[in-house]
């Protein structure tokens, strides 16, 4: 049997080139990461991780990359979701410094390509990466853009930081690969909003990458709200390592893209250290949403705490993926994950795989799955109380999403997610 | 003497920790060793088999050829060979099939009695329920008890190469039926080489007069056993089954790869329990049954039922989900499970509900116990389809870890399409609790005895699921498979 | 009869018990009382044998038997036994069992045999008409979803079953209604006898009403600070801690 061409290859393949003038160590980065790329192609639901998330479709639609963003079409910018936040805007993957406003956090912020001498950020961008990790593989041979942000030992940002990146797709298929490197010192702190908006109409792709630390003691509160627009395709993967006492509290909450993948790789190295992954997503017509994290233990007295609630309409189809490996020396681990699901409609779908691997013995960890329709009591209880019946099915909805966002600890960001959460049900203001 | 005490006394008489770990030494027959057309060409014959099954056997070895061995288990063992092994063993003595327990060989009914299962009928105990048993050496079929009783009630109750020469339309209709031969590499390696096994059929409003058994029992050395199950129950028919499987301790592994297919007609209910305990291999992993088992249900008729429920504390390697096939509309699934590895035993197992019919309903409840340095694993699907109307799933899965060099690991499979149905899925995994075992010992409890006591406790729904007479037995072979796993 | 010398324990290489100095001679009853914290349970963990309870320095004999190099079921056996303050789950364990299991291997270690299945239930019975327990209780696992007194009374049921030579009863009165207390009281005075002696740990005089302890002992800070008669429990509730404690060193 003649071997077969690994899946997509040749569909990116001429988006592959050497780039002059980069750090050799980059350019090592990305000839590696086309070469893992191409051994495997686009994964498809033969690979495990992968198995409820095919990205064929994505061969097909022969995506080019985005041009620099002189004659993208914008309208008005959003205002910002975080009273206070600075900001950076990407315009189809590549910053736009005019549209930003990062004052009083440059030493912080900086765009990507001017941090590539730093050592911390060639340490993050060359950790290696799992052979399931392909995408993200892919994004390190292809990023053009991105952003390096490092808060020093025992500083906090001065304010928090809202991404803001809007699609603004032509008449072509295109895609971006924006990366992020992330360095949180000892015992520092930051707050990272990232807001991913596009139009109803375009196809484009955008495949993110980010590589964050959190050093000992530090605490890194990321949430995200992706809003992409109805063509467009979103994957993302993040890679955080996390300190001795250190906390990493992320949030998704997941609204738009015909096609997305959040995906979370953290790994607890320090003891005592805790990471938080939550999430929200609601979805409808055709959409399909995978939420895959998956959480190393390696160290002792770790925690993790995973809530995803979703609500699923259309034909839409919903993934979670959870997956918690307990190492080993990391005894008095106590993890939970949490997967629960509404179908709202015939045609829609649910698909979870919450998977434990544990190596030690004094632990605790623990997992639920459920997948259901509203729970007619709570309905009744509503409608008993003169609450008419839609108005108690999204009420409902909305309570169970919300509930995903407890786990969240910084407030503020909690209700601006809850809020943007609320314009989808249209629901404003409900609270 | 409490169970537990009795137990440990047990095994200090017999002086080992396997106590059906000794060989009969007995005449057999063996097929040429290795495996080719021949050799199913070769058992097809020795088994006088009609024509269509040995197209039947080739078809599936062909198949079995273009097949992979499945490596997404989480087991590590070295490749099997495949060609170094024998796959037919008869004990000669039983080259004319026996027409009563009077003709089967003494030194096999001493290996029996040695093992604890009643064969002459007479023997049974006053008081006791009933139980007919057939009884499979290596690869064949060497007795069952209780035929005539049997089939007054109507009930057909023999070794499946029997009914394939007495009953071939039966089972011609549902061979294959719900394990399709090429279904996975184990179930078509299975198909075209097993020996014997059980087959029973209930017929339509038959209330099975007593629990039929199983006796499975490898012996010979090299020997590979497959052995293949077909269980049928008609129409608001009944029956409880039961399987129980030793073999002798030996340094090389043994290879069992059984196929069981179970049908069930409207209203019609199966409980099938298992207490497998297979020879583990020693401490150091060396020898042990590698046990590759396709066992599935078709629940086909509207409000039949079946049930599973299983202890397996044997085997070196155990790869085996019992599932049901939910057609009919309100039919129901269980799954009950104690899976104990200890040492360097690896187990793989679970189930898959798949939920077809309106209002079908299934239960999941496993516990898995992990000592020594073992692996084990819970895998299991449970799958509502779009027709499954207000189907319900309720899956529970607990670990234990007893020793840190052990792991325990759940890998738990969802999905739904019906927004009707409703699933819930819930895992834990811990230590056995310092708490409860100190609470015992204060007591004046012993360790090991307190140990026992706890896991017990643990796995105390599944083991209320098996039939009275073995959950006893499963209770102490529960405290004997930990043995040496704390202090 | 239980000798506590000079005991030094840690929790966590933390010092909780800090020389401990305490004598109960057989047929005595000494009671022990004393802040929140202040090492009580410590103490009668550490009597019992819980792992993590580690006796760095004293020693602690039972009948003369050194106590501190034994596992716990030893000492159970010598015939030691402790109610806990917080009796623990054990699901899927039926009490009934427990107790046979309990008994028969504490008559193993004494040399007296077992039980016959018979003579156990006997046995049983007329303890749990002793103390008022239905039988009920008994079927269902051990602990398990046990309301605060009935645990405490399934304890004195296992002390009344067990007939150990000594008991510590660690607050067993916390959480029990009026009635319970008076037949609880009435099981404990039942068992006292010149052969055996009993530390009964509380916070409440109410309980020395019905148990009349031959000594009043104060714990604080991991020490036995102040002891008395029968009055010097009196004296606690009414005038607190503070006078006690004053006098005592950080
Ligand atoms: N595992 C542990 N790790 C650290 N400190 C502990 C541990 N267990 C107990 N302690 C501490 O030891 C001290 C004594 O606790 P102990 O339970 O013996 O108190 P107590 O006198 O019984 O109190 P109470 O009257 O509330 O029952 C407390 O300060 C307690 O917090
Ligand atoms: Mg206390």
């Amino acid at each position: 049997m003649a071997a077969k061409e690994p899946l997509g290859v040749a569909a990116f393949a001429p988006s592959f080139r050497e780039r002059s003038g980069e750090p050799e160590w980059l350019s090592g980065l990305r000839r590696d990461g086309f070469a893992r790329f191409s051994e495997g192609g686009l994964p498809t639901n033969r690979d495990e991780a992968w198995k409820y998330t095919s990205l064929r479709p994505i061969a097909r639609a022969k995506y080019e990359p985005a041009p620099a963003n002189d004659d993208a079409v914008l309208g008005d910018l959003p205002g910002l979701m975080l009273e206070g936040s600075a900001r950076a805007v990407f315009i189809n993957g590549r910053l736009a410094p005019a549209l930003s406003d990062l004052e009083g956090v440059t030493a912080y912020v900086l765009p990507l390509a001017d941090a590539l001498g730093a050592d911390w950020v060639q340490a993050l961008l060359g950790r290696q990466v799992d052979d399931a990790q392909v995408m993200y593989a892919l994004n390190a041979a292809l990023f053009d853009d991105g952003l390096a942000i490092r808060v020093p030992d025992g500083e906090t940002m001065p304010r928090p930081l809202e991404i803001l990146f809007v699609a603004a797709p032509g008449e072509r298929a295109l895609m971006w690969h924006p990366r992020m490197a992330i360095d949180i010192g000892e015992n520092a702190r930051a707050t990272i909003i990232e807001r991913h908006i596009g139009p109803a109409k375009g196809a484009y792709l955008a495949n993110h990458g980010a590589d964050i630390r959190v050093a000992d003691g530090a605490v890194l509160t990321h949430a995200k709200a992706q809003l992409e627009g109805g063509e467009g395709r979103h994957l993302a993967m993040a890679r955080v390592s996390i300190g001795e006492g250190a906390i990493y509290d992320n949030f998704v909450l997941t609204l738009g893209a015909a096609l997305s993948r959040n995906e979370v790789a953290t790994s607890l190295n320090g003891s005592d250290s805790e990471v938080r992954l939550n999430g929200a997503y609601m979805l409808n017509d055709r959409q399909h949403a995978d939420h895959s994290s998956r959480i190393d233990h390696l160290a002792p007295s770790t925690r993790s705490r995973q809530v995803y609630s979703g609500a699923i309409g259309g034909n839409a189809r919903g993934v979670f993926q959870g997956h918690i490996v307990v190492d080993q020396i990391a005894q008095k681990t106590d993890g939970h994950q949490l997967n629960r699901a509404l179908l709202l409609s015939d045609h829609a779908e649910i698909d979870s795989k919450p998977v434990l691997e544990i190596y030690a013995d004094d632990v605790k960890c623990s997992h639920g799955a459920t997948a259901g329709d509203i729970d007619d009591d709570q309905l009744f209880y509503l409608r008993a109380r003169g609450i008419p019946a839609e108005q108690a099915r999204l009420l409902v909805v909305r309570g169970f999403l919300a509930a995903a966002a407890e786990g969240l600890g910084d407030e503020a960001v909690r209700s601006i997610m809850l809020a943007e959460l609320d314009k989808a049900l249209g629901l404003e203001g409900i609270e | 003497m409490s169970a537990t005490a009795e137990t440990v006394a047990d095994v200090e008489r017999l002086n080992e920790k396997y106590k059906y770990g000794f060989v009969t030494d007995i005449e057999a027959e063996n097929a040429p060793k290795g495996l080719s057309e021949d050799t199913v060409r070769f058992i097809s014959a020795k088994k006088n088999e009609p024509e269509w099954l040995l197209e039947w056997r080739l078809e599936a070895y062909r198949r079995w050829l273009e097949m992979k061995e499945p490596d997404w288990g989480k087991l590590g063992y070295p490749p099997i060979d495949y060609q170094d092994a024998y796959y037919y063993s008869a004990p000669k003595s039983n080259e004319n099939a026996p027409e009563s327990l009077d003709d089967v060989d003494p030194e096999l009914l001493r290996t029996y009695e040695k093992l604890g299962i009643p064969l002459r009928e007479q023997e049974m105990l006053a008081g006791v329920k009933n139980i007919a048993v057939d009884v499979v050496f290596d690869s064949v079929s060497v007795a069952t008890t209780f035929k005539k009783k049997l089939a007054e009630a109507g009930v057909i109750f023999s070794s499946i190469s029997e009914a394939i020469q007495e009953h071939p339309e039966l089972v011609r209709k549902y061979m294959g039926a719900v394990v399709p031969r090429d279904d996975n590499y184990f179930a078509a390696l299975n198909s075209a080489v097993f020996t014997d096994g059980s087959f029973v059929y209930i017929p339509k409003g038959v209330k099975c007069p007593m629990e039929l058994s199983t006796y499975f029992r490898i012996n010979a050395e090299n020997t590979g056993q497959f052995e293949r199950t077909l269980i049928i129950a008609e129409e608001g028919s009944y029956v409880s089954y039961l399987e129980g499987c030793t073999a002798p301790m030996r340094d090389e592994n043994q290879l069992h790869a059984a196929v069981v297919e179970l049908v069930t007609h409207a209203d019609a209910e199966i409980k099938y329990s298992t207490v497998q305990n297979w020879y583990p291999g020693d401490e150091n992993g060396v020898g042990g049954i590698y046990n590759f088992v396709t066992k599935r249900a078709l629940c086909a008729g509207d409000r039949s039922k079946v049930s599973w429920t299983q202890v397996e504390t044997g085997s070196a390697i155990t790869w085996k989900y019992p599932s049901c096939i939910l057609q009919g509309d309100d039919s129901q699934g269980e799954f009950y499970s104690v899976a104990i590895a200890n040492n360097m035993q690896q187990a793989d197992t679970g189930t898959k509900m798949i939920h077809l019919g309106k209002r079908t309903r299934s239960r999941i409840i496993s516990k898995g116990i992990s000592a020594g340095n073992a692996q084990n694993s819970y895998r299991g699907l449970v799958k509502m389809l779009p027709t499954a109307e207000k189907a319900r799933n309720y899956t529970q899965c607990d670990s234990l870890l007893i020793g840190d060099q052990c792991g325990a690991h759940t890998f738990p499979y969802i999905e739904s399409q019906n927004r009707s149905a409703r699933v819930e899925h819930e895992a834990t995994t811990s230590k056995i609790s310092e708490d409860q075992l100190f609470y015992c010992r204060q007591r004046g409890i012993g360790e090991e005895e307190a140990v026992a006591l706890v896991v017990n406790g643990f796995c105390r729904e599944v083991l209320q699921q098996l039939p009275m007479e073995f959950a006893v037995e499963a209770q102490k072979l529960v405290s004997i498979s930990l043995e040496g796993s704390v202090g | 009869m239980l000798e506590i010398n000079n005991l030094h324990v840690d929790i966590d290489g933390k010092q909780i018990i800090n020389g401990l100095t305490l004598t109960v001679p057989a047929g005595e009853v000494h009671a022990v009382m004393g802040p929140n914290g202040s090492g009580k349970s410590t103490l009668s963990y550490t009597l019992a044998g819980r792992d993590g309870y580690e006796a760095t320095d004293g020693t602690a004999t039972l009948g003369g038997a050194d106590l501190l190099g034994l596992d716990p079921e030893e000492r159970a056996a010598l015939g030691l036994f402790l109610a806990f303050q917080y009796p623990v789950e054990i699901p899927g364990v039926a009490g009934m069992t427990f107790v046979k299991t309990a008994l028969n291997a504490v008559r193993t270690a004494r040399g007296e045999g077992e039980l016959s299945a018979l003579d156990f239930l006997k046995l049983v019975r007329a303890r749990l008409k002793d103390l008022g327990i239905d039988e009920a209780m008994l079927k269902r696992p051990v602990n398990a979803g046990f309301s605060g007194g009935e645990k405490k009374r399934n304890e004195v049921l296992q002390m009344a079953l067990l007939e150990p030579k000594f008991c510590i009863l660690d607050e067993t009165d916390s959480g029990l209604d009026i009635d319970a207390l008076k037949i609880v009281a009435d099981g404990v005075n039942k068992m006292r006898g010149p052969e055996r002696g009993m530390l009964v740990i509380t916070h409440y005089q109410r309980l020395l009403d019905y148990i009349k302890p031959d000594k009043v002992h104060v714990l604080a800070k991991g020490r036995i600070v102040k002891t008395g008669g029968p009055e010097l429990a009196l004296e606690l509730e009414e005038k607190g801690y503070g006078d006690v404690l004053a006098g005592v060193a950080a």
